[in-house]
């Protein structure tokens, strides 16, 4: 009997030599350039090939360095890419000529050829592989006959950071302010496609609620959409195929119709820009439709797409932002040489406000002198390892060992958008990944990194698609989904070598009818494969007003299946009996607030033998929620939904800011000053369609049933 | 005999705070009900100990106690909790009833024992700026242990304090009497 493995190998290798053989012979370059490329890719004028005048890139590692993955304690290769470093694919019978309008050259061994920037004349923005064989491949996969032939440079005319985003000055981040105009980020989700047919097959994207009555798979964009991009990833296979891209109206009522399409070849790991979707169409609200045409495949491929978008958003209300903070804390144990280090992967929270994002990322490392003296270390702090946000130097304090204070000034916004920006495409994270060595390039033992309690990356956030006229709200976002969340990893303070890292997730939504708090931790003992749920958290929520009555109106464990906490029946039958027999031994002296070990350790005892939670008043405008575990629980769940009324928020005109002052998840205590705004009650009818504002916000969906049955 | 007495309550007092140290150390699971037995246990022999412990006395507040340490395994058992204060309380009351041969008396001296001993827990409160108060209200804590051992040193120690007095009372109002 033969595999399907064997089976699939030669019919691989048909595929390949059948694409080889129409294959369109191409000259790959390594190009070191001057110029960043982001948005507008290089083009050379006169130039006429499958992907008309544009040259496509393909980003590959600078280098790769032995690094430490902080919070799983693995050592890896870790690559660090150079936004000014790629690959570009030149036709091979492109003839070098001379142009006037040139922005810049790019001198290959086969000669120069003037090029210009601008949008990609074939939606392709850049591809990235691991490796130059890696880019070899994907671009085999597309039907080119790759060669690769050496070096080359990419020189701009006159001034080349001259307008272009660039490592420039970092400029402050910004809080947004009623009357301002940002733009905002989010992203598209689409389900994962086995590929196991050719012709058209669709990609339907993530959630249940169609937003097209005529079109039950298209996702939701919205109004004033300035920019999208879509990112493929393909894994098990080999698809040749196009990738379709159709962009609709979504007219009054529900039906969609169709606005125009794009035409992409698939690449994998590759990001294509869609110009269809921009200012000018989404006056309109927007949905797309995303298909595939294949032409053949091999293996079993799974095709996954999503998409990153930028809006354009005012600020209003004061209620439309919410805010994002990953922070970092711990000791970690290494004894090893380490050139990187990389911090995260955090969520890429939904919604992020451009020009908001900071970070006050603060390590010591511990390294072991050389020959007796610690040398100066030099820091490169690079998002998702590829865009730069500065280079650093420290110098140490010398105490038996070598001891750094590394700290990061800032975000270099440029940086972070981009890197943002790509995440999404790819439904990825942020993580930074610091490229670290001394001052002579020499890569340093480190002994330990102690990582203080800090955030790794802060930004504000945007509520829903949100319509900007001037008129007022769209009547589907009367009431939009805004979250303020915070994520933390975090390790004990004194290193272990039996590492446990702590991952938590606290989110706080406020509307003027209930706040629902949502609490996520687990122990992740990486080596052992096993982790172990929240025992404990408690959640300080400071406001304007007062917090008298706060109350918790239900409380829900999300083990797939959303459930009340529920005590067992006889515990709750001695809860009654309690109070009777309390009622005569309050006489005696044996019960009471502070009566003594027996009334204590029953009464207390019995309180404890289930899950609980309870919110407590501690002063005038702070409330504490706590969650604590039963010692007699039986049920199994990482997180805790508690919606909470706070009755003095009812019938508010304005908007109403909350602030997360203190966190503890178990013995992980955090003060993040995480801000939240109720929007005011009145003025604002509850809405109608609820469900359409979980699309943008994947991972909530589970929640909606806690949302809908404690809120109304 | 008085001596005994008193080594004997102090034996039991210090029996109860070392338990109580335990609690340091004691996981958070099903045995939480394990340590509740233990301690109501030892506490009302303790106090048992001021008028008088006997191997009856030991037999039946063992019978009282067990079942806080069952109730993981049989859910009724939880009734348990509420009641076994009552229980404990009557055995109390039982054993200064023997003691003085007479059931008010043996009644005043529980009653008196544990209000005098409230009184001196409340002083101690005040006195340290409510740190009893904040001991007693965080209950039993997953993570924050150092409640349980002070409640029970302070708890055990002001009644030894109080079941004294109120036995000196008893004395100097039989020597009256007689």
């Amino acid at each position: 009997m033969t595999s399907p493995k064997l089976r699939a190998g030669p019919l691989a290798a048909l595929v390949v030599l059948a694409l080889l053989a129409a294959a369109e012979r191409v000259y790959v370059y390594e190009v070191e350039s001057d110029v960043e490329i982001a948005e507008d890719v290089p083009h050379v004028p006169g130039i006429s090939w499958r992907f008309g005048e544009q040259l496509l890139v393909v980003w590959v590692p600078r280098d790769v360095a032995p690094g430490v993955i902080l919070f799983t304690g693995e050592t890896a290769p870790i690559p660090l890419y150079d936004r000014k470093y790629f690959l570009l694919v030149v036709p091979a019978d492109a003839r070098p000529s001379q142009s006037a309008g040139a922005e810049a050259f790019l001198k290959t061994p086969d000669g120069t050829h003037p090029v210009v920037f601008r949008k990609p004349d074939a939606g392709i923005l850049y591809t990235i592989a691991h490796s130059i064989e890696d880019a070899l491949t994907i671009l085999k996969q597309i039907g080119l006959q790759p060669e690769y032939r050496g070096k080359a440079e990419l020189i701009a005319k006159g001034d080349p950071d001259a307008g272009r985003e660039t490592d420039a000055t970092p400029t402050l981040p910004r809080r947004p302010s009623v009357g301002s105009t940002f733009d905002v980020y989010g992203g598209l989700y689409f389900r994962q496609t086995l590929i196991n047919r050719t012709g058209l097959v669709v990609i339907p994207v993530r959630g249940t609620e169609p937003v097209c009555i005529n079109l039950p798979y298209a996702a939701y964009v919205g109004y004033d959409a300035k920019s999208f991009a879509l990112g493929t990833l393909i894994r098990g296979g080999v698809v040749d195929a196009d990738l379709i891209v159709e962009v609709y109206k979504i007219e009054f009522g529900g039906n969609c119709t169709f606005l125009g399409s794009r035409r992409f070849v698939l690449a994998n790991r590759t990001i294509y820009l869609v110009d269809l979707i921009n200012s000018t169409t989404s006056v309109n609200r927007l949905a797309v439709f995303v298909m595939l045409d294949v032409r053949s495949f091999s293996g079993q491929p799974r095709v996954g797409v999503n998409a990153s978008l930028i809006y354009t958003r005012t600020y209003r209300y004061g209620f439309e932002v919410g805010e994002f903070a990953a922070r970092a804390a711990g000791g970690y144990k290494i004894n090893n040489y380490v050139r990187r280090i990389v911090i995260g992967p955090y969520v890429a929270y939904d919604g992020y406000v451009a020009q908001t994002a900071s970070s006050s990322l603060t390590l010591r490392i511990v390294t072991q002198p050389e020959d007796g003296i610690c040398k100066i270390l030099q820091v490169r702090f690079t998002i998702n390892g590829r865009s730069s946000s500065g280079t650093y130097i420290y110098r140490n304090i010398y105490n038996g060992e070598c001891i750094y204070d590394v700290y990061l000034p800032n975000v270099w916004e440029p940086s972070f958008q981009v890197e943002y920006f790509y995440a999404k495409a790819f439904d990825g994270g942020l993580f930074w990944v610091l490229d670290i060595q001394y001052i002579d390039g020499s890569t340093p033992y480190v002994r330990s990194i102690f990582l203080r309690n800090a955030d790794a990356f802060r930004y504000w956030r945007w509520a829903e698609q949100w319509k900007t006229s001037p008129g007022g709200i769209d009547a589907v976002w009367d009431n939009p989904f805004l979250s303020s969340a915070l994520e933390i990893y975090a390790a004990p303070m004194e290193p272990s070598p039996a590492l446990g890292i702590y991952h938590g997730l606290v989110t706080i939504k406020a509307i003027s009818t209930g706040v629902i708090l949502t609490i996520s931790g687990k122990i992740v003992y990486p080596g052992l494969d096993t982790s172990v749920y929240m025992k404990k958290a408690e959640v300080d929520i400071a406001m304007p007003l007062s917090v008298r009555r706060i109350e918790v109106i239900g409380d829900y464990m999300p083990d797939y299946q959303l459930s009340f906490i529920a005590l067992p029946g006889w515990v709750r039958e001695a809860f009654y009996v309690k109070r009777v027999v309390d009622c005569i031994l309050m006489l005696a002296g044996v019960v009471g607030r502070v009566a003594g070990l027996l009334g204590f350790a029953t009464g207390e005892g019995l309180k404890s033998v289930g899950d609980s939670v309870r919110a407590q008043v501690l002063d005038y405008y702070t409330a504490r929620i706590t969650y604590r575990i039963g010692w007699y629980t039986t049920v199994a769940s990482d997180t805790i939904i508690i919606p909470l009324r706070i009755p003095s928020l009812y019938g508010r005109v304005s908007a109403t800011e909350l602030e997360i002052t203190r966190i503890c998840l178990d013995n992980i205590c955090t003060n993040p000053n995480l801000k939240a705004y109720v929007q005011p009650e009145v003025g604002y009818f509850i809405p109608s369609m609820e469900f359409v504002k979980n699309w943008m916000f994947r991972g909530q969906v589970l929640h909606i049933r806690a949302y809908d049955t404690s809120m109304r | 005999m008085r001596g005994m007495m008193r080594d004997q309550t102090v034996f039991f007092l210090l029996l109860v705070v070392v338990f109580s140290l335990l609690w340091f150390v004691w996981p958070w699971s099903w045995l939480v009900g394990a340590f509740i037995a233990g301690l109501v246990f030892l506490w009302s022999l303790f106090f048992v100990s001021c008028v008088g412990l006997g191997r009856g006395l030991v037999v039946v507040f063992g019978l009282v106690a067990a079942p806080l340490a069952l109730a993981p395994l049989a859910e009724p058992f939880f009734l348990w909790y509420a009641v076994a204060p009552l229980a404990v309380f009557t055995v109390l009351v039982y054993a200064a009833y023997r003691a003085y041969d007479s059931l008010l008396w043996g009644f005043l001296f529980v009653v008196g024992s544990l209000w005098l001993h409230v009184i001196i827990l409340a002083a101690v409160d005040m006195l340290t700026g409510g740190l009893l108060s904040q001991a007693f209200d965080m209950g039993f804590d997953v993570y924050v242990r150092w409640n349980v051992p002070l409640i029970a040193f302070m708890d055990t120690s002001s009644l030894y304090i109080s079941c004294r007095v109120v036995k000196l009372i008893y004395a100097y109002v039989k020597r009256r009497r007689s």
